[in-house]
């Protein structure tokens, strides 16, 4: 621990933390391009030079670490360092530096995906001079190279600042890339015969802080200053890496990782970012339609949830209902999928699929759903590992899918040999799956992007999802579907039940009227968050205000 | 604010010295040179520095001068313009892939002009736009870029897109 005099403030700068690290934390900005905080320290870019007292020439603050002096050696009786950070001193030296690495810089903003959130634009207005004095041919440097699937490499625009080198040696530990050449002809490549294909490529992209590394998928699609950004989760994996998604005109641009110390830091793996290309060109559906004579036909909502409901309204026992869940539904969603089964059904009916698949010891985690564990807090039922559809459907007479494309790669006649006596098919899914066109009933869902919502992470992470683009009216989370549903039920006539137990239709009435005074009669998501905080105990009191971007961490769920 | 009504001299009142002096200002521009234009059989020359339709330059490389940095969609006020940037093997990398004005909504401010950095777009003389249906305003890349080939107006003033 030492005292440190920075620019008139008193910092307290611990022993393992350099000069840098200290002064961003206490909000005293250093401007820098090499330093990471979740990468080495290498101090190659010299821009966070900084006047240290007693010093002959200027440091640089990122690895500077601070000694604590014996009492008799204090400066001004207290201090371990003096430092300036803002002095005409100071800021000609970081003009000087950012000249050099502006000399053989193309001048290309107007085509590089980068500007808008480049940091050299942005120390450049700050620090920079208006025109360069180099007046000779700048160097060439390959262009356009491709490092990776999903990298492109600009050596010319390269500040040579080795964040995305040691993010392969130290995160991924896969050490694929090199600096190539020596001098002002230094640029990064790869060692040879190896490709920048490790499943975090995509990260060098984001640390990047020029346009050196761009992301292929997203290359000249959009200025990032047209995009809007908002908070989201991954929805691919248990890990829940919160990221930020970039929209322009309701159309999903790119996904980048959000900083959250407790789940994925800075990084998240390019399978989740990939995300935002495999979501395009899929079928969508925009209203609810049922199967008559072998094709799907639109209704008005009132008419499509009427004809459900009395066609499966407790007229079926519950060991000949088979409901496949998924991770894929939201805390939300799960609520309200229990007040839905117990009008339908009369009891909470339902096995979530517990798909995993590979894990690493980085980010991604085993189980291939999102809200696995918040399923698991919820006290909800699931199948085996990777179970097979078949066994599910085996004898049942309804099978009732939300957001899970169980039947790909299938076709009727196997369906039809497998479970002869099944007799209705309802699908609620976002896309208009394979499942989907085999079943009786389809109800477009709202999207993993289009929708609010809460989920828990393998550790006991809760985070918030928030409706990033607005989807069209028909399609709709599944809580305002069971919103729907419950208001439908409540203007219908009982008559129209083909149900002749009287007694079920008066227990239907009592739930109705239970749900009536918990307010989620009215639509939207913060009534089912209610009843999410009622079903979970541990954030009982929390309030939406509460949960910050970094969400809120359970004891009691997850492995943890 | 109250404005008081002059009250008005009885020669005043007569409103007949006001009527002469009318009368004469309409008499003298029987004898001054006529401004009126016998449109469209007569057609009026812009002059130089007039902002008409926004259209796109062609380089002297033969292509088309964007470079689709979007400046110009960012900064038009009513969003005529609406670009789509694609990919070439040519060393600038990017170019417009579609360019769409909409002069239905052009206001003819010349920002778009102003702010590009590769001097691509420029609001040429053409003002003849009117249409009977609107969406015949909207002006693909290819109509812009012979919009912008068909008058010599720029000529002698044009630089070659520095590289890199």
């Amino acid at each position: 621990m030492a005292l440190v005099w920075i620019d008139g403030k008193e910092i307290v700068v611990e022993k393992n933390e350099t000069l840098l690290q200290a002064a961003l934390r206490e909000g005293i900005y250093i401007p820098y391009y090499c330093y990471h905080p979740s990468l080495s320290i290498v101090g190659q870019c010299r821009m966070c030079l900084v006047k240290i007292e007693g010093m002959p020439k200027l440091m640089t603050a990122c690895n500077t670490y601070v000694p604590e002096l014996p009492k008799e050696k204090k400066i001004d009786g207290k201090y371990d360092m003096k430092v300036y950070t803002r002095t005409e001193e100071v800021k000609e030296a970081r003009r000087g530096i950012l000249e050099f690495l502006l000399l053989n810089h193309p001048l290309d903003c107007p085509i590089c995906d980068q500007a808008g959130e480049c940091q050299l634009q942005i120390y450049s207005y700050e620090y920079g001079n208006a025109r360069s004095d180099f007046r000779f041919e700048k160097l060439h440097f390959p262009k356009r190279v491709e490092l990776g699937e999903h990298i492109v490499y600009d050596a010319e625009r390269c500040i040579k600042c080795t964040r995305c080198i040691r993010f392969c040696n130290e995160i991924t530990k896969t050490q694929e890339l090199t600096l190539i050449d020596r001098g002002a002809n230094t640029y990064v490549d790869t060692f040879e015969g190896k490709k920048l294909n490790n499943p975090y490529s995509v990260c060098t992209v984001d640390i990047c802080p020029v346009g050196a590394l761009t992301f292929k998928e997203f290359r000249f699609k959009e200025r990032v200053w047209f995009l809007q950004g908002s908070n989201s989760v991954c929805p691919e994996c248990s890990r829940n890496c919160a990221i930020r998604v970039d929209t322009y005109k309701g159309e999903i641009m790119r996904i980048v990782p959000r900083f959250n110390p407790e789940v994925n830091n800075y990084f998240m793996c390019d399978f989740g970012r990939l995300l935002s290309e495999r979501i395009k060109n899929k079928e969508l559906r925009n209203s609810p339609a049922i199967k008559e004579n072998g094709a799907f036909k639109v209704k008005s909502e009132k008419e499509f949830y009427t004809t459900l409901l009395s066609k499966i309204t407790r007229k079926y026992n519950s060991n000949e209902v088979s409901v496949i869940l998924s991770g894929r539904m939201t805390n939300e969603e799960i609520e309200a999928y229990k007040v839905f089964s117990l009008i339908v059904f009369g009891e909470v009916v339902g096995e979530f699929l517990y798909v995993t698949g590979d894990e690493d010891k980085i980010l991604i985690k085993k189980e291939k759903r999102a809200n696995y564990f918040g399923a698991k807090t919820l006290k909800m039922k699931f199948t085996k590992e990777n179970e097979d559809v078949t066994h599910l459907i085996k004898n049942k007479k309804l099978v009732v899918i939300i957001r899970e494309n169980v039947f790909k790669g299938k076709k009727e006649e196997d369906i039809k040999k497998n479970a002869p006596s099944l007799e209705t098919v309802v699908t609620f899914d976002t896309f208009f799956t394979e499942t989907a066109q085999l079943s009786d009933f389809y109800v477009p869902l709202a999207g993993w992007f289009e929708m609010e919502g809460t989920v828990i992470n393998f550790n006991g992470q809760l985070q918030k999802i928030s409706k990033c683009i607005t989807p069209p009216k028909g399609r709709k989370p599944f809580y305002d579907v069971v919103s729907t549903v419950l208001t439908i039920l409540k203007d219908m006539d009982t008559s129209d039940f083909k149900s002749e137990k009287t007694k079920e239709i008066e227990s239907i009435k009592k739930v109705l009227e239970e749900f009536k005074n918990r307010e989620v009669m009215n639509k939207g998501f913060y009534p089912w968050f209610k009843e999410v905080k009622n079903a979970i105990p541990e954030i009982k009191n929390l309030s939406l205000k509460d949960l910050t971007s970094f969400g809120i961490f359970l004891k009691e769920s997850g492995n943890g | 604010m109250i404005v008081k009504r002059p009250v008005l001299k009885w020669w005043e009142r007569l409103y007949l010295p006001v009527v002469e002096d009318g009368l004469l200002t309409t008499f003298r521009h029987l004898f001054k040179k006529k401004v009126t234009v016998q449109y469209p059989e007569e057609r009026w020359v812009p002059p130089e520095g007039f902002r008409g339709a926004p259209v796109l330059l062609t380089g002297l490389d033969g292509r088309e001068k964007c470079t689709s940095c979007k400046l110009c969609m960012f900064i038009c006020p009513p969003q005529a313009i609406r670009i789509v940037a694609g990919e070439t093997e040519h060393p600038i990398e990017k170019y417009p892939q579609e360019f769409y004005i909409d002069y239905g909504l052009c206001i003819f401010c010349g920002y778009c002009q102003e702010v590009c950095p590769c001097e691509a777009i420029w609001l040429k003389h053409e003002f003849e736009l009117a249409d009977f249906d609107r969406t015949n305003l909207i002006f693909g890349k290819d109509k812009l870029l012979q919009m912008g080939r068909q008058e010599p107006y720029l000529k002698g003033k044009e630089k070659p897109l520095k590289k890199g």
